[in-house]
Parts: structure tokens; sequence; C-alpha cells
């Protein structure tokens, strides 16, 4: 869905001060019983001469190279009970304990070693191997993230949420909301789970936080790529639009009550492209996601996201199963129409339901990608929603450091609060929630079932010319209320 | 961080799958190797691994066919990129 150019200068590849040291897995006994020995006084324990010995016989070179003061801290990659610092040789010990058990096989006895600036980390990484208690050495990748998006009026500033006039909320009048929600029969989503797999939400948003039953933010094998804040806003907006808190007398409305269940599977280290520094899915994270809401019998998922990449295998079996167990899944078209609307994935999956943006007169928005696999349009021009209360960039424009490297340089800030974006991620979430009222109104429907009723009930807009299906909109424009009628 | 993503044969036991990830994880270029959920309820994502390696493309090439070389692999694959739809404003 990205459209490549070329990049610039050469990236940095790697971290200039880090290594992962992985210590040979038959060392754990002996690890173990440094931590018991030791107790919780780690400072002062450090100082026994026993503590020094019983450290060192874990991973001689690395206790060498502490001692001549090139390290500067060591960080298990084990999930540790609290983040209190403690001598690097203990944070090699503790590597093999995660939470106070035996961490996984993944990262039992795995740190990332940070050296000293004046350290040359190749050379560090060669001592390192050459010690027979160390299993492995490997240096860090450098990974970056992608933006979006109108940058902040006020770059930076925190303005006070700015409820956007009820007059400005054309799409739900587009979409026939208000009656849709006032007809005979109509169910509330209360109890309809719907997943947002995005760039992760604002948990304390005054207009979401009702609403949100649950949030998963952590990379499962390293914490540090991913935390909870939503950088980008790009989630928090889309979750708004399925499901801000409605008439409470701030903000926006969402189009339903459902319970949102919230995956971030963007990485929160961006990568350059062409002239920028963006945000990407992580692989992991994007399936791990897909494999959580597959046990978690989700009902609907929404999906703005894409690439023109078709589905690994994994991906592809992820999906059929979620489709099989009758969960509708919710999908963006993708905006690069302007360069000839490459077919994007996962929207173009058999079965997940395409979608495409309209905008105010109900023509296709000129980025709106066009294709046979669309199902529906829906507004997705000029759409207030929720952004996280505090500030966040889309991205960086590129500077270059001295040796002529790029590196991440201004920020290109979003609006905290509320804003109106462009795009159809902002179309495809008023379609999951509309099925998410479906499923409320009907019971577990799925993807095909709901695709019809979506395009049965769809308006059929001037742009079609008569035609019941066409490549910008489907069988037409979201009709909430012909819906669920 | 780079990933190689494959899937376990149905039939496949827990301990080849183990055993499949330990030697994995103790190849050159694999930074770690894990099952995509651990403890998952539902057949399929109990046998949906990834493996974590550095950025040398030629070492995942290598890499890949080596995963599909042991016992019980159905599919290896490297997951296509992914990113938000691009916005023209």
């Amino acid at each position: 869905m990205i459209k490549r150019r070329p990049s610039g200068a050469p990236l940095p590849e790697y971290h200039d001060d880090l290594l992962v040291v992985r210590i040979q897995p038959d060392l754990a006994s002996a690890a173990r019983s440094i931590l018991t020995t030791i107790g919780a006084d780690y400072v002062g324990a450090m100082t026994r001469p026993e503590t020094v010995a019983a450290t060192s016989a874990v991973a001689p070179a690395l206790a060498s190279m502490e001692r001549a003061g090139l390290v500067r801290q060591i960080t298990p990659l084990a999930r540790q009970d609290s983040p209190t610092p403690v001598p690097p040789m203990i944070a090699v010990a503790r590597s093999f304990v995660s939470n106070g058990r035996r961490s996984s096989g993944i990262v039992s006895g795995a740190s990332v070693v940070q050296l000293q600036p004046t350290v040359d980390a190749e050379e560090a990484g060669r001592r390192l191997a050459s010690d027979p208690h160390i299993a492995s050495v490997s240096r860090v990748p450098i990974r970056y993230a992608c933006a979006t998006k109108k940058q902040a009026r006020s770059a930076g500033a925190h303005a006070l949420a700015a409820a956007p006039a009820p007059s400005t909320m054309w799409n739900l009048r587009k979409i026939d909301w208000q009656r849709a929600r006032t007809a005979k029969g109509f169910a509330e989503a209360t109890h309809v789970k719907v997943a947002v797999l995005d760039t992760g939400i604002d948990v304390d948003h005054p207009d979401l936080k009702q609403r949100i039953a649950n949030y998963v933010f952590e990379h499962p094998d390293n914490p540090s790529l991913s935390a909870e804040k939503d950088i980008v806003g790009h989630g928090t907006h889309v979750a708004g639009t399925i499901s801000a808190t409605i008439n409470n007398q701030l903000g926006i409305n969402g189009i339903c009550q459902c319970k949102l269940w919230i995956w971030k599977i963007f990485s929160d280290q961006p990568e350059l492209f062409g002239n920028t520094f963006e945000y990407y899915v992580d692989p992991v994270m994007y399936q791990r996601a897909l494999a959580d809401c597959l046990d978690e019998n989700v009902d609907v998922i929404n999906l703005s996201i894409g690439g023109s990449g078709k589905p690994d295998a994994a991906e592809e079996q992820l999906f059929n199963a979620l489709l099989a167990n009758d969960t509708i899944v919710v999908a963006a078209m993708g905006n690069e129409r302007q360069i000839g609307s490459p077919i994007s994935y996962p929207a173009a999956i058999q079965d997940v339901i395409a979608v495409g943006a309209t905008q105010l007169n109900d023509a296709v928005a000129n980025f709106s990608n066009r294709g046979n696999h669309i199902a529906v349009a829906a507004p997705g021009v000029s759409i207030w929603s929720t952004l996280p209360t505090y500030p966040g960039q889309f991205g960086f424009e590129v500077s270059v450091d001295a040796n002529g490297n790029p590196r991440e340089g201004k920020p290109m800030r979003r609006e905290t609060d509320y804003d109106a974006w462009d795009g159809t991620s902002m179309a495809t979430p008023h379609v999951a929630a509309a099925a998410a009222l479906l499923v409320a109104k009907e019971g577990r429907v799925g993807p095909i079932r709901a695709r019809r009723a979506l395009q049965r009930s769809a308006d059929r807009v001037p742009g079609m010319n008569g035609q019941q299906t066409h490549p910008d909109y489907g069988t037409g424009r979201l009709n909430l209320r012909r819906l669920l009628r | 961080m780079p990933s190689i993503h494959f899937t376990f044969t149905p039939q496949s036991t827990d301990e080849e799958r183990q055993t499949a990830l330990g030697a994995l994880r103790a190849w050159p270029g694999v930074m770690s190797a894990s099952l995509l959920k651990p403890g998952a309820k539902h057949p399929l994502t109990a046998r949906i691994a990834y493996a974590i390696v550095d950025d040398q493309a030629a070492e995942i090439d290598e890499l890949m066919s080596r995963i599909r070389a042991l016992p019980g692999i159905e599919s290896v694959s490297v997951p296509p990129r992914r990113g938000l739809p691009r916005t023209r404003s």
C-alpha cells in the first residue's frame, strides 16, 4: 500500500553501543544460585568476595569488561519483577529469571549489554564471543517506523479538548445514524467484541476509557519495542469512530457502544521511508494479535492497515481460521488511487469486507483505491474523531548526522484530543461499527451474511452510474438505518 | 526486526515443536524463536511459530531453507510489510 521511493543515504544498520549477549543455558542453575545467596541487598553483596567469584564464573569475559568500566548497563530480556537497577553481573544472573519464575526459552539467559560510548562494539563482541560461557553475541539492528496525516496546527502545543460542532459530524448524518439508533428493534452492541489492530489507544481519553475492555501493547519478545502510548494516534482515531461514548456532552459520538479490544501492532521504532521516518506494523505483534482474536472469539476486527505484499502462509491461515469462525473482518482499500490503486492486503483477502472512502457529496475520495474486491464505501474525508490527549507524531523528517547518515529529525506532530482526518482508514471503522450493531441485532452472522447485508442495504450513489456494483464504491455507501431495518 | 514465520504440521507433537525451536535458537543469525502464542486455545494458533533474525538477507534465505528441512514443518515464510494506508494530506 505504501509507494516505494528511493531512499537517501544508507541507514546505520546497528546500534553503536548495544550487544545482545546470551549466556550458555547450562549456567542457568549457577546463575539462580547466585541470586539465592545474594538476597535483596545487591549493592552490599557485590562487595563480598564470594559474590564477585560467583558472578565471574557465569561469564568471565563480561565480568572482566564490567570491572574495567567498559559496560554501562545490562538489561535482561526476560521481564523482571521490578525495574530497580541492579549491578551488571546481577542483571546477567537475573536474565535466567522472569518475574520470579524461570524465564521462557526465547529470552532465558539473554541480556542487552550497553557499552560505554568509547568502546568499540565489534571488538567487544569478538571478545565476548570467545568466552565459552557465552552462547551467542549479536549486534542490535536499528529499526525505524511511518506517518500519515496533517501536522498539528500548533506543533507540540496541547490544546484543551475541543469538541467538534455537531454540524461537522457529516459522516453520521450521511449513514443515517440517528434514525438507525431510534428505530424499532435497535440493539446496542454493548456485548459485542470489536477488535482494533492498530497503533494503540489512549486509555485515558475521556471519550473512550469506558469502552476499552482489553488493551495489549507489548511485543511478546521485546517489551522495549512497544510501549502503551499511541504515538501516531491512528488507532485512537479509529476507535473513536467505532465507539466513542455517546451523548456524554464531550467530544464526538461513536457509532456504537461496543466493547473495544485493542491490540497495538506497530513498533515504536520508526523506519526510513523515502524522506521521512515512519512507523510500520511489527509482523510478530500483528500475527499474535490475529491469534489472540481467534482465541478470544472476537466478533468484528477493524484493520485500517495495508500493504501490497500477498499474505504469507501464517497470515493466510490465521485469516482463514478467523473467517471460518464467523469473525467479521473489515479492512481499508488503501489510499493510493493516484498511483494506480495497487491491490492492498488484507483488504483483498477473500471474504474480508473491503471499504473505500467517500466525501460529503457521496463521490469517491480522490485517494481511495478502486478495485473489484471492494464491498462498500463509507465516509472517509474530514472525519472528526478522538486523538490521544498527549502529544505525538506521525513520524520524523530526515536529517543527516556528521557522517552523512540519515537520522530522525524534526517530528511531524499531530493534534491532540480531537481532529478531522482523511483516509480509507477512517471509512473502515464506520463499517466495522455497523457490523457490530448487526451482530448485536441478529447474532453472530458471520462474514458472508454480514457482507451481503451491508451490500444490500448500501445507498447507490450517483458516481455508480446506475451500476449494481462499481470498483469505486462496491454496492454503494453505507446506510446504517437500512442495514438494521 | 525481520522475522521468519513458520507453521508446524497438525500431526507434529509438542516435543517435536520444542525440539525444533530449541535447535533454531542455537543457529547463527537467530535472535529468538518461539511459538506465536504459547498456551494458545485454538489448534492453529498453537502451531504457528516465528524466529526473529538479524537482517542479513542472504542468511534469511538460508535460514528459511534450514527451517523447511526440520521435521514437522508445514510452511515457512517471511511476512510482507504492512503499514498505515498512506494519506494525501
